[in-house]
C-alpha cells in the first residue's frame, strides 16, 4: 500500500457513478475535433482506468505518475498549438486537466469539483459554436450533468438511473423562465479580454491572397457564408454580386487584396445614384476577418464599419462572431467617373514588368486594333474567351513561371479567377485601370423563407476596368466560359463532389436524394430562425427593447425590471407548486377539516404518526387530553364514518345523520369547538 | 395501537355469534384473542390458515378448537418426510367381491384438515395438498372427487428446525390466506398454565357454538361488509408502496391485494362493524403479507415482518402524502 497515500476513497453510489462518467464524456464530445488527437487517445485511458478503479481491478496512479501526466498534458498542448493561449490551446489545456482530476476523484468533494468542472467544460463550447443544434445538445448534457449532481446526494445507493434524470430534467425546465429574463433583460457585458478568436474559425471560401496558378484544387466547402433577408424580391441571380474585397496587386503569382482597405476612404460627392433601392438584411457567419459582403453601392447600418474607395465595407471589429447588420443598395450607380486620384491610377495599372510577354503583345496588338476604347477592348476580350477552347473548370492544371501565357496560350483550364485575373491582367498591359473583385456570387434561395443562403462554394471573382465618363464598370469574364455558372446562380450542379464536401450527407452518400436536400433547407430554416431571433439578439436590440419598456435605459431601471421578473418568475413557480401539490392531493371536504384538526393538534404538540389511522390516533389523543375526550372521539368517528361507512345505507337505519352533508357540518362545528 | 376500538361507537351492529365463538375459544387458549379474532377471520373468509411457531405453543390446540366450536369434522395428519400423496388423498383397491376398482378416501375429505408439520412432507405430498386446498376437489385415478363443504387447510410449521424440511416456495405459500404465529403466552396465563390448568382438559368439554349451515351464513355476510372507496385508496397505496419502494423484492400481486380486503372486511365482522376501516386493514396486514413478502437482500426468507413493519409506517392512511 505504500502507493494509495491518498484521502479514504468515498464510495460513491454507482448510479452516480455512471452519471458522472456519461456527463464527462458528453461533455468532451463536441470538443473533439478540435483537440490534439493525442487527447482523445488521454480521454479514452482516463476512462477505462476510472471505471477499473470503481470496479476495484485498477488502483488510482501514483503521486508521481500524476505529475508525470500534468507536465505531459501541458507539453503535449503546446506542442499541437504552440501555445497555452487562445481559445483552442485553452480549451485543450482545460480538457487535459479536467480528465486527469478523474484520476484523483477519491472524496466526495472531488466529485463535486467534477461536476462544476463539467458545467465549465460544456460551457466553452459555445466559444466555437452557437447554432441552434449546439444549444440543444448543451441543454442535454446539462440535464445529464445534473442528474449526476443529483444522484450524488442521493443517499440510497441502489437508486434507479431514470430517477435523478427525471429530477434533473424537472430543474432545469424550472430554471427555464429564469433564463427567458436573463436573456432579455440582464445587460449583455462585452468581453472584457481578447480570445483571438480570430485563430478558430478556419477559412474556407474566400482568402485576401489568391494564386490561381497554384491552387490545383478550389478548396470548396459547403459551409455557410451569409444569408441575406430581402425585404422585397430576391433580384435574379445574375444580378447577385455580393462584394468583400478587391485584388489590387500582382505580383505576377498572386493577386492581394492589400491596398484598398489602407487607401483613401470613400467619398460620397464622386459618387452618382439612381433609382430605387434594394432593401435587406445580411445575417453574417463568423469570418475572422472584417469584409462585410454587400452589393454595390450600399449604405450599412446596425454595424461599426468604413467605406474604402473601393466600394467595399470593412468592420472595424474583425467579425468573429455570427453578426446581422441592414443593407442599403442601389444597383444603379456610378463612382469615380471624372477620374481617380493619381496614385490610386497607378495602384490599378501596375503589373510586374518581367514575364508575360504574349500577354502583353496580345493585349496591346488587341487595344490598337479596337481603337484604343475600353468597352470595345473588353468585348473583344471576352468574345475571344468565349471562342477559342477555354474550360470553366474547377481542378485547373498547375501553371509556369509565366503564369498568364502559360494560361492563355497553353493550359486554358481554369476557374473564376483565372478568367478575372487574366481579363485586368490584359487591361491593365493595355493601360486601363482594372482590378480583381472577391465576393460571392449567386446564392440559393430558400423555398420556405424568404431569404437566400449564400455558401462559401459561391464565393466568386469577377473584375471591374474604369472608364472615363462612367466610372467602374463590372465584367465577369467567367460569364462568357461558363455562363451557366453565372445564371443558375450557383455551381453546385457543376461540382458535383466538391460542392457538399463538408456536409454530413455526402459523406453518408445520401446527398443525391431529393429529400435529403430538402431535409437540409429544412434544417438550414430553423437554424436560420435561431440565428435571426436568438443569436443576433445581441446588445443593439437589447437596448431598442429596454427602451420600449423602460423609455429610458439606466442601470437602477435595469435591476428594478429584473427584480420584478424574478420575482414574478419566482412567485409563479411557487404558486404552480403549490397549486400541483393541491391538485395531487386530491383532498375532500372531510379531509380538509381533519386536517385542520391534525393542525390543531399539532400545535398542541400531538402529531399523527404517517402510518397511524384515525382511530388509534384519536386513542392516543384521548390519553393526552382527557377532558376532551368525547369531542375528540366524535371528530374522529365523524371523520371514519363519513370516509369509510356505507352512507347510502345508513339513510335507512340511522335517523339523525341524513346525508353527507350534516356528517361535514357537524365534524365542522365538533372541531372549531375543540378547544385545548 | 390497533384492535383496541371500542365497537360500539363506530357502527352499531355486534354480531352474537361471532362474539360468542371467541369467547368459547379464548377459554382454551389463554391470552391469545388477537390470534383468534385472526384465525376466526382468515376461516370466515374461507381462507386456509398456516401456524408457524415453536413446538409446544399451542397450534394444535388452536386448530382443535376452531373446528370443535365451528362444529365441523375434524381430521389430523402429521406430515413425514415418507408420507405419500395417497395417505391423504386415498386410493384405490380392488375390491374382489364386485370386481372393480373402489375408492377409498384419505383423511383429507373432512372439513378442517390440520396438516401438522407440513414442511416435512416432500414436494410431492405437499404439492397434492396444496392443489386439492386450491381446487377443493382430487383426481384419483382419472376420477374426481369433490371435498366437503366447508373446507379448510389449518397447517402447523416449524420454522426453526430446518434440518430434513422442504420449505414451501412462495407460489405455495400464497395459497394460504394468513399466516400467524402464536408466540409465547405472557406471564399471568404462564403461571395458570404452570399450575396445572390443562387445555386439553377443557377441549373435551368445548361444545359447538355454530352449525355448518350458520357458518354459512356468517361466510355470507363477511362478503357484505361495506369497503369505501377511501379505503380501497389506502390498500391500494400499500400495494404500490410494496411495488415501488425498492427494498421489497417484488410487490404484492393482485391476489394478495383481493386477499387484504377479504380478510379485512372479515375482521372488520369480527370486530362488530358493518364497515371496514384502515385499523382493519393494519390489524391482518401482517398476517396476510408477512409470508408474500421478500426483501431485496432477504436471505433468509422472514424479513416480511421487517417489510410489513416499514408498509404499516410508512404508507398513510390519509390521502396526499
Amino acid at each position: 500500500m505504500a502507493d494509495s497515500r491518498h484521502p479514504p476513497v468515498f464510495p460513491m453510489p454507482r448510479t452516480a457513478f455512471v452519471l458522472l462518467m456519461v456527463s464527462v464524456t458528453l461533455a468532451v464530445l463536441p470538443h473533439v475535433q478540435r483537440v490534439p488527437p493525442w487527447l482523445l487517445a488521454v480521454f479514452g485511458i482516463v476512462l477505462v482506468w476510472r471505471i477499473q478503479v470503481f470496479r476495484q481491478r485498477l488502483r488510482f496512479p501514483p503521486k508521481w505518475a500524476r505529475l508525470f501526466m500534468v507536465c505531459g498534458g501541458v507539453l503535449g498542448v503546446v506542442y499541437y498549438h504552440g501555445t497555452i493561449f487562445g481559445p483552442d490551446a485553452g480549451v485543450a489545456l482545460l480538457i487535459s486537466a479536467y480528465l486527469f482530476k478523474q484520476l484523483e476523484m477519491y472524496t466526495r468533494r472531488d466529485a463535486f469539483l467534477i461536476i462544476i468542472l463539467s458545467f465549465f467544460v460544456l460551457a466553452t463550447e459555445f466559444l466555437f459554436s452557437t447554432s441552434l443544434f449546439t444549444s440543444l445538445y448543451v441543454f442535454v448534457v446539462l440535464v445529464v450533468i445534473t442528474a449526476a449532481l443529483i444522484a450524488l446526494n442521493m443517499t440510497d445507493t441502489s437508486i434507479a438511473l431514470w430517477r435523478p434524470m427525471r429530477a434533473a430534467f424537472v430543474t432545469v425546465l424550472q430554471a427555464v423562465p429564469l433564463l427567458l429574463v436573463f436573456f432579455f433583460l440582464f445587460p449583455r457585458i462585452g468581453p472584457i479580454w481578447d480570445l483571438g478568436m480570430k485563430s478558430t474559425i478556419a477559412r474556407t471560401g474566400l482568402s485576401d491572397r489568391m494564386t490561381p496558378g497554384d491552387v490545383a484544387d478550389l478548396s470548396q466547402s459547403a459551409k455557410l457564408a451569409f444569408r441575406i433577408e430581402f425585404e422585397g424580391e430576391i433580384p435574379a441571380p445574375r444580378d447577385r454580386y455580393w462584394r468583400a474585397l478587391i485584388f489590387d496587386r500582382f505580383d505576377g503569382k498572386t493577386w492581394s487584396a492589400q491596398g484598398d482597405p489602407q487607401s483613401i476612404p470613400f467619398s460620397p460627392n464622386r459618387l452618382n445614384v439612381n433609382g430605387e433601392a434594394l432593401r435587406y438584411r445580411v445575417l453574417l457567419e463568423p469570418t475572422g476577418n472584417n469584409w462585410l459582403p454587400a452589393m454595390p453601392w450600399s449604405q450599412l447600418s446596425g454595424v461599426k464599419h468604413r467605406t474604402s474607395n473601393g466600394l467595399v465595407h470593412y468592420a472595424i471589429n474583425v467579425v468573429d462572431s455570427a453578426i446581422s447588420y441592414q443593407v442599403e443598395t442601389f444597383p444603379d450607380y456610378q463612382y469615380e467617373t471624372e477620374g481617380m486620384p493619381r496614385d490610386m491610377w497607378g495602384v490599378y495599372t501596375t503589373l510586374p514588368p518581367l514575364g508575360n510577354a504574349r500577354t502583353y503583345a496580345l493585349a496591346k496588338d488587341l487595344y490598337r486594333r479596337t481603337g484604343r476604347n475600353p468597352e470595345r477592348m473588353t468585348a473583344s476580350i471576352l468574345r475571344w474567351f468565349n471562342e477559342e477552347r477555354f474550360i470553366y473548370t474547377l481542378k485547373p492544371p498547375k501553371l509556369g513561371s509565366d503564369s498568364m501565357d502559360d494560361f492563355l496560350f497553353g493550359t486554358r483550364k481554369g476557374f473564376c479567377a483565372h478568367y478575372a485575373g487574366a481579363f485586368v491582367f490584359m487591361m491593365r498591359a493595355a493601360g486601363i485601370p482594372a482590378r480583381m473583385i472577391g465576393g460571392y456570387q449567386g446564392g440559393e434561395a430558400h423555398p420556405i423563407g424568404k431569404y437566400l443562403l449564400v455558401h462559401q462554394y459561391d464565393a466568386h471573382a469577377w473584375a471591374e476596368y474604369w472608364v472615363n465618363g462612367k466610372g467602374w464598370v463590372r465584367v465577369d469574364p467567367t460569364a462568357a466560359i461558363a455562363p451557366e455558372r453565372i445564371e443558375m446562380g450557383s455551381l453546385r450542379d457543376s461540382l458535383d463532389e466538391l460542392s457538399l464536401l463538408d456536409s454530413p450527407f455526402s459523406k453518408m452518400g445520401l446527398r443525391n436524394l431529393p429529400f435529403m436536400s430538402e431535409l437540409r433547407l429544412m434544417i438550414d430554416y430553423v437554424d436560420y430562425l435561431w440565428f435571426k431571433n436568438v443569436v443576433s439578439f445581441d446588445s443593439g436590440v437589447q437596448h431598442k427593447l429596454l427602451q420600449r419598456i423602460l423609455g429610458e435605459v439606466t442601470p437602477q431601471r435595469i435591476a428594478m425590471l429584473l427584480g420584478v421578473c424574478g420575482g414574478v418568475v419566482v412567485l409563479g413557480l411557487g404558486l404552480w407548486m403549490v397549486l400541483s401539490q393541491r391538485r395531487l392531493l386530491e383532498l375532500d371536504l372531510a379531509d380538509k377539516l381533519y386536517l385542520r384538526f391534525q393542525r390543531k393538534l399539532s400545535q398542541a404538540g400531538l402529531q399523527r404518526e404517517t402510518g397511524e389511522g384515525v382511530m388509534s390516533f384519536s386513542l392516543r389523543v384521548q390519553q393526552r387530553f382527557p377532558d376532551q375526550s368525547d369531542t375528540i372521539n366524535k371528530i374522529s368517528c365523524l371523520y371514519s364514518n363519513i370516509k369509510y361507512s356505507n352512507r347510502s345505507e345508513k339513510r335507512d337505519t340511522d335517523k339523525k345523520l341524513t346525508s353527507e352533508s350534516d356528517s361535514i357540518a357537524a365534524l365542522n362545528q365538533a372541531i372549531k369547538n375543540l378547544k385545548l | 395501537m390497533v384492535g383496541h376500538i371500542p365497537t360500539t361507537i363506530l357502527g352499531v351492529f355486534v354480531s352474537t355469534s361471532v362474539s360468542v365463538l371467541i369467547d368459547a375459544l379464548a377459554k382454551v387458549l389463554l391470552g391469545k384473542e388477537e390470534q383468534i379474532k385472526l384465525a376466526l377471520s382468515c376461516l370466515l373468509a374461507k381462507g386456509h390458515l398456516l401456524v408457524e411457531d415453536l413446538p409446544g405453543m399451542g397450534k394444535t390446540t388452536l386448530s382443535h378448537a376452531l373446528a370443535k366450536v365451528l362444529g365441523l369434522e375434524y381430521q389430523r395428519i402429521q406430515f413425514t418426510s415418507d408420507l405419500l400423496p395417497a395417505d391423504i388423498l386415498g386410493t384405490s383397491i380392488f375390491n374382489q367381491a364386485s370386481t372393480e376398482f373402489e375408492f377409498r378416501p384419505g383423511p383429507i375429505f373432512t372439513q378442517v384438515l390440520l396438516a401438522d408439520e407440513i414442511n416435512r412432507a416432500t414436494p410431492k405430498t405437499q404439492g397434492a395438498l396444496l392443489e386439492a386446498m386450491e381446487e377443493r376437489q382430487i383426481t384419483v385415478d382419472g376420477k374426481t372427487y369433490p371435498l366437503p363443504q366447508p373446507f379448510f387447510v389449518i397447517a402447523t410449521q416449524n420454522p426453526i428446525t430446518q434440518m430434513g424440511t422442504y420449505p414451501l416456495p412462495e407460489s405455495q405459500l400464497d395459497r394460504f390466506l394468513m399466516r400467524i404465529s402464536l408466540g409465547y403466552p405472557d406471564p399471568t396465563v404462564e403461571r395458570k398454565l404452570l399450575k396445572g390448568f390443562n387445555p386439553r382438559h377443557d377441549m373435551d368439554q368445548l361444545q359447538a357454538v355454530t352449525n355448518q349451515a350458520e357458518l354459512a351464513q356468517l361466510q355470507q355476510r363477511v362478503t357484505k361488509i361495506f369497503v369505501s372507496d377511501a379505503l380501497l385508496d389506502y390498500v391500494q397505496r400499500i400495494l404500490a408502496f410494496t411495488r415501488q419502494s425498492n427494498r421489497f423484492s417484488f410487490g404484492l400481486s393482485p391476489r394478495a391485494g383481493m386477499a387484504l380486503v377479504q380478510c379485512a372486511q372479515a375482521y372488520a365482522f369480527v370486530a362488530g362493524r358493518d364497515h371496514v376501516i384502515p385499523e382493519d386493514v393494519q390489524s391482518i396486514l401482517p398476517a396476510v403479507a408477512e409470508h408474500r413478502l421478500a426483501g431485496s437482500q432477504d436471505v433468509t426468507g422472514h424479513e416480511g415482518q421487517r417489510l410489513v413493519d416499514s408498509v404499516l409506517k410508512q404508507v398513510d392512511v390519509m390521502p396526499g402524502r
